[in-house]
């Protein structure tokens, strides 16, 4: 069967239509961070390290008072870098109102409006079209739920600090790591032109943060985890 | 005598030997234990640069890359369908190849461990927008070989033939389809292809047994 078969595949497999193959070479070279660490598993080990750092510093914290304000505990989500600190900044009032999503942009051009492609909810009644970070970002609302989607890059965008009454919960969702941050409100700055604007700072509510394939996506606004989970999974 | 490709040629294992000899005398890359030169060579290049891009070394890691994007880029096509979609995915996994580049065991081909990290991204990516399984086999106007001549009748039979075997390939389930797509139209061998789809090659071998026994059973019910 395979002696009759065999030359028909290989030239079936020559006239397959494939688009030419574009070089990705620069485009992978810029994304590639600095250093890499020399005993390999750089993202797992990265992680741990984080992990424990956490749970350290959160011991430390709690230990010796004068120095809560000088610990960060940092756990990092490809493009959003989330630092616990025991006191949030001010946030002036109003601050949340200035969400800064960008453009609006009609439902039906959502998927495609930026450089990747977006996962949609089945319902949402808006989408807005940012560019304030590489590749765009879209940002999508259900009712009062955001939904917030940009390619996932080594470059923190998304800072969040969270503080004593936050809690952070490792998840998994549609397969991608996340984190169910969830409890007091904590405060959320994104970046533009490579600082981080101040000005954009505002209160979030429960939020969940995770990754899939390239993207980085977030939902902010839900009551629960289970119903974050829900809208997460979804988005197609 | 069997025609490889170029690309097979440059990930040939240690005991592969091949002659190329000029199209213009004979047009098959023959297998034979003559030139030993240009295949060692080639291979320790790349564990040269293998082993430079461990090092941190940008420069290395782009040479690897682009001799290997093309099969990592047309992997992640066949499974997504889509240009973009598969240069994405072709881009995360070549970023996902570098960060994971310490687990990467010395010696081995690159290539189809690429290709594996290209296939998974694609997977996700299709996961991920709710497409169906099944690979994008659709088949451009054919491209006559060279030095020959056929005429249009005989490319017009080529061309149905090739396209009722897409229709049946596509047809598969989609295990059969990939080892069937690892071996013939990504033209990887039988231990790049058990690398490429995790597997062992004993199962790639069983595997595509009895994707091409099932191919043909599907060719005869289409007659």
């Amino acid at each position: 069967v395979i002696g009759d078969l065999e030359p028909g595949l290989v030239a079936l497999g020559a006239a397959l239509e494939t688009p030419p193959a574009p070089d990705v070479v620069p485009e992978v070279i810029a994304r590639l961070p600095r250093r890499r660490s020399r005993r390999g598993r750089p993202t797992r080990r990265a992680l741990a390290i984080a992990l424990a750092a956490l749970l350290l510093l959160a011991g430390a914290a709690m230990a010796v008072p004068s120095t809560r304000d000088a610990i960060l505990r940092v756990l990092g989500l490809r493009g959003v870098m989330i630092e616990r600190v025991t006191h949030l900044p001010h946030v002036a009032p109003g601050a949340g109102a200035r969400l800064g999503l960008g453009a609006r942009t009609p439902l039906v051009r959502a998927r495609h409006a930026a450089s990747f492609t977006a996962l949609l909810p089945p319902h949402a009644s808006a989408a807005y079209l940012g560019h304030d970070v590489p590749g765009g970002r879209i940002s999508l609302l259900i009712g009062k739920v955001l939904i917030i989607e940009f390619r996932g890059t080594m470059t923190p965008f998304i800072f969040k600090f969270i503080g004593p009454g936050t809690t952070s919960r490792q998840v998994r969702v549609n397969g991608g790591p996340g984190l169910y941050l969830s409890g007091a409100a904590h405060e959320v700055a994104f970046q533009r032109g490579g600082v981080v604007q101040v000005d954009r700072i505002r209160l979030a509510g429960n939020v969940l943060i995770w990754q899939q394939g390239p993207l980085t996506l977030r939902i902010e606004g839900t009551r629960t985890l289970a119903q974050a989970l829900a809208i997460a999974r979804s988005l197609q | 005598l069997r025609r490889v490709s170029l690309a097979h040629i440059c990930a040939a294992r240690e005991g592969e030997h091949y002659t190329v000899v000029p199209a213009s005398s004979i047009e098959e890359a023959v297998p034979t234990r003559v030139s030993q030169t240009t295949i060692t060579s080639v291979q320790r290049d790349e564990q040269r640069l293998i082993a430079a891009a461990k090092a941190g070394n940008h420069d290395a890691y782009g040479q690897l890359l682009a001799r290997h994007q093309a099969v990592a880029f047309r992997a992640a096509y066949l499974i997504t369908g889509s240009a973009a979609e598969a240069e994405e995915a072709t881009q995360e996994a070549c970023v996902k190849a570098w960060l994971a580049l310490g687990r990467f065991r010395s010696g081995a081909p690159f290539r189809p461990w690429l290709v594996r990290i290209a296939i998974n991204e694609a997977h996700n990516r299709r996961r991920s927008a709710g497409r169906q399984a099944g690979l994008a086999l659709r088949v451009g106007s054919q491209q006559a070989q060279a030095g020959s001549a056929p005429s249009a009748e005989t490319e017009a039979l080529a061309g149905e033939e090739r396209a009722r075997l897409a229709s049946a390939v596509g047809q598969l389930r989609e295990d059969d389809q990939l080892v069937i797509a690892a071996r013939y139209f990504l033209g990887l061998s039988e231990t790049e292809s058990a690398t490429a789809l995790g597997l062992r090659r004993g199962t790639v071998k069983s595997r595509l047994a009895r994707a091409l026994g099932r191919l043909q059973t599907q060719l005869e019910a289409m007659r």
